[in-house]
């Protein structure tokens, strides 16, 4: 078989064998196979599709191209997480300690923002010494010690999902829900978890626009761990507005650790706890959702949850004192409101508007390689569905001396609707995928 | 608006714009965007299709990527030809003296073999003497002084097109109707001539397979002539069974020989008289197709056909006397015979394992550098339909001192099938499109 052959099959719409997607996956790994020939085939997968064995064979063919890291050495249950990406989703932060707080291991890699979304490793970096580049014998030593460590993804994992997302960015040929799930859960399952829990984003701030998209992408993703032996459940949430009240690294960090308080916002409370109790199910930790639900209750209540995220924070090299200091924390010398142009009900706040507002006061990066300021950011001081007078505050922007300040407030206004009549009320958990 | 763009915009099937097939083509030839680029964009053609517009501005923008051959000082009507390629294809040979005798002025560039078909400019190449790579100053020269000259492509016309060629031939994106239509009437126009007959090959020894295919082809580019101000009309003609007796250069150029001096057999005949007089009507010389038909049969058996030829070859530089003394042609020493192993009626001869029996023997190239042997070749002695006995020479193989027999005697096995009853008589000339 060629590389050309695999092309032509695709492009007429037929199914591709194991062997020919080893091959292809081979070939694009090593070089091999011109970067016009992969465009090619990309664009006739795009077109054409791929039945969910395709999609997993495709998987862990990418997942073989690489290292895949051996935590069997590690007692205990490991159980991944991983989102498709939003703004103000700090969800791993606030999840990761707490899960281990309730006996799950979780070694989580994360990956940096780019565009409108933040990322993880960034928001950890805004804490004072955090290391994410430990090796992986140092990750391992922390997730044993601790039950938990967050860190960057290493270039060994599954090189060929880098090569082919390098190439989908300049193609055209990112929308594609088998190329997609392939794509994040050959990161995953590279990463040596034994269970997974994805959150699926979806709407205005999220990379899926619409639910149906959503949850074909879920199911997808469900469908290459079970055909991997890798036991996963996806929960499908709405990013039509930001998740919590902060966007922005440090901001998010603060609001993180009052989550670990158990004194988040309710929206970033329902979901870590929905989550994470799913991981303990799915972890075999627990028999079912209401006996991990009181679990979770227990390590947020006793303080083991945000002593867990001290110990991390600790070990990763960081000052762990921002737990109870957050001053520790970088902070913007300068504040800016928004405030309501008119009376009514607050029916919108854009998330991605508000993701590009934060972003242009320095937050995130335009291109990979941009330096970011973790203070500045966005503060929500209203909710969807509240009331609101004239002239009172929407939302406050930290920033730097006004860089980028009249863009953001300009994004501000695209992101804030107000009208005379109350929303009405959406559920951040729009469903799940087991 | 980027490149990627106009990739997505053909993914999502959406027409392109005039102004994005510009940039496309203009980024093409200038090399300023990236061949993966490109071929994620034939891809998503090959699937998504392209509408007659946007073909015609395909074409278009690549006749105008490099020179377009001026031949308005040439007094008459210049009517070029272009056949999609066959087995035993010498059509041109015989059709560009026939009828610039008839007062057609047939300006031709033609192209080597590769693969199973030969090529029109190396079965030329075997005359002694005959230059095929004349400045367009001494084709003109000829044209003005011969009515015909028959010379190889330039460079430098269409270059996108050759760039995009090369490129669709190793990313599996060659078939497309659109694609197809467009490279040929690309460099046709960029030919100059003021009408264009077409000859559409269908069956198992062309590229297009069956009827639809070819008929979908034919239209295509009639449509294209139509929008470019160049009247194109196309003829679709059988290509299971090779045409004519002989497939190799020298002996097809003794056929054609044959035929000018009004010896050919009744399939090539039908094709060269059918072309001919659809130039005679093109180029304004006779109203009507009984009249044009009438013209040409006179310049045929009036010899002044003949004639022309050899005016021709003297102009191209080439030995003249080959009309009259086949010895003066390159031939190989050794001849053997295929026989029947059977006796019965001759059900199919198949253009392309005769066409591969040829190149075994070494009369083309498998690769664009491979030289080619102008002696050696097959004859076909019995067409579909003929009445056979067992032991009965069915081809005669001219090959150098036994190289490849073996293997052309294998494929002359497999192209020729002999049963009990007669097959039904089929005529070469499918249908037409103007």
């Amino acid at each position: 078989v060629t590389f050309v052959e695999i092309i032509a099959r695709k492009r007429d719409g037929r199914a591709l064998t194991r062997e020919a997607i080893d091959f292809a996956v081979a070939a694009i790994t090593t070089g091999t196979a011109p970067d016009y020939q992969i465009s090619a085939l990309l664009m006739a997968i795009v077109l054409r599709g791929m039945t969910a064995p395709e999609t997993a064979w495709l998987t862990d063919a990418m997942v073989r191209s690489g290292d895949r890291v051996d935590l069997s050495d590690i007692p205990g249950v490991k159980i991944g997480k991983h989102s498709t990406g939003g703004v103000g989703d700090k969800v791993s932060i606030a999840l990761a300690p707490l899960a281990a707080a309730c006996g799950a291991i979780v070694p989580k890699m994360s990956g940096r923002g780019l565009g409108h979304t933040g990322g993880t490793l960034d928001k950890l970096e805004s804490i004072p010494g955090f290391r994410v580049d430990l090796s992986i014998e140092e990750f391992k030593r922390v997730v044993r010690e601790v039950g938990t460590c967050i860190i960057g993804q290493t270039a060994r994992l599954a090189p060929a999902d880098r090569k082919l997302y390098a190439l989908r960015d300049v193609t055209g040929t990112i929308d594609s829900i088998p190329l997609i799930s392939a794509s994040i859960m050959s990161k995953k399952l590279a990463e040596g978890s034994s269970a997974l829990l994805l959150d699926v984003k979806c709407g205005d701030g999220a990379f899926m626009r619409d639910r149906d998209a959503a949850q074909m992408l879920a199911e997808a993703m469900v469908a290459i761990g079970a055909h991997t032996g890798v036991r996963t459940e996806a929960l499908i949430t709405g990013m039509d507005a930001p998740l919590g009240n902060t966007v922005g690294n440090a901001l998010e960090i603060r609001e993180a650790i009052e989550t670990l308080r158990g004194h988040g916002p309710a929206d970033v409370m329902t979901l870590v706890t929905r989550i994470v109790s799913r991981m303990l199910v799915i972890g075999d930790i627990e028999p079912d959702q209401q006996a991990a639900l009181a679990r979770v209750q227990d390590a947020l209540g006793s303080g083991r949850a945000l002593e867990t995220f001290a110990r991390m924070i600790d070990r990763q090299g960081g000052n762990a004192r921002v737990v109870e200091d957050d001053s520790l924390l970088p902070q913007a010398p300068a504040r800016t409101e928004y405030a309501a142009p008119r009376a009514g009900f607050v029916t919108r706040l854009g998330a991605h508007a508000i993701g590009q507002a934060s972003n242009v006061l320095g937050a995130g990066r335009a291109r990979v390689g941009d330096r970011i300021d973790h203070a500045v950011g966005v503060v929500l001081q209203v909710a969807v569905g509240d009331q609101v007078q004239e002239r009172q505050p929407v939302l406050e922007l930290h920033h730097r001396d006004g860089r980028g300040l009249d863009e953001a407030l300009a994004l501000c206004r695209d992101a804030v609707r107000i009208e005379d009549a109350p929303p009405s009320p959406g559920p951040r958990v729009l469903g799940e995928v087991r | 608006m980027s490149f990627v763009d106009v990739i997505t915009n053909k993914r999502d099937g959406r027409a392109l714009s005039r102004e994005q097939i510009e940039t496309f083509v203009d980024g093409v030839t200038s090399s300023a965007i990236p061949d993966y680029q490109i071929s994620a964009l034939l891809m998503a053609i090959v699937i998504r299709g392209m509408t007659h517009e946007e073909t015609g501005w395909l074409t278009e923008a690549m006749a105008r990527s490099g020179a377009r051959v001026d031949l308005s000082d040439i007094p008459g009507a210049k009517v070029g030809k272009h056949s999609t390629g066959g087995v035993g294809d010498k059509v041109s040979i015989v059709l560009a003296p026939l009828a610039a005798a008839c007062g057609v002025v047939v300006p031709k560039m033609s192209g080597r073999g590769l693969g199973f078909t030969g090529g029109t400019i190396d079965k030329l190449e075997s005359i002694p003497g005959y230059r095929i790579d004349l400045s367009i100053d001494e084709f003109k020269r000829v044209l003005r002084e011969v009515g015909a000259s028959i010379i190889g492509q330039t460079g430098s016309l269409a270059p996108a097109d050759k760039k995009l060629y090369a490129l669709r031939d190793v990313t599996a994106t060659v078939e497309s109707v659109p694609l197809l239509a467009s490279s040929i009437m690309s460099k046709k126009i960029a030919e100059g001539s003021d009408a264009i007959v077409l000859d559409v090959k269908c069956g198992g020894g062309a590229f297009m397979k069956d009827v639809d295919g070819a008929r979908m082809l034919a239209d295509a580019m009639v449509a294209i002539g139509a929008r470019a101000g160049v009247r194109t009309e196309a003829i679709i003609t059988d290509m299971d069974a090779p045409l004519g007796t002989s497939v190799g250069n020298s002996l097809e150029i003794v056929e054609c020989i044959e035929t000018l001096k009004g010896n050919g057999v009744p399939d090539l005949v039908d094709v060269v008289m059918a072309l001919a007089s659809r130039m005679v009507v093109l180029a304004g010389v006779e109203a009507e197709s009984g009249a044009a038909r009438q013209r040409v049969d006179s310049a045929l058996s009036s010899g002044r056909a003949l004639e022309t030829f050899q005016r021709m070859i003297a102009a191209h530089g080439g030995n003249a006397q080959v009309v009259d003394d086949y010895s003066l042609l390159p031939s190989a020493p050794g001849r053997t015979s295929f026989t029947a192993g059977r006796g019965g009626y001759v059900t199919r001869v198949a253009a392309e394992f005769i066409g591969r029996a040829s190149h075994a023997l070494g009369a083309g190239r498998s690769t664009v550098d491979d030289p080619v042997d102008h002696g050696v070749g097959v004859i076909v002695l019995n067409r579909p339909g003929d009445r056979v006995r067992e032991g009965q020479p069915l081809a005669e193989l001219r090959h150098r001192n036994e190289r490849g027999l073996q293997e052309a005697l294998a494929f002359c096995a497999q192209a020729i099938d002999i049963g009990d009853e007669a097959p039904a008589s089929r005529s070469k000339i499918l249908g037409e499109a103007r």
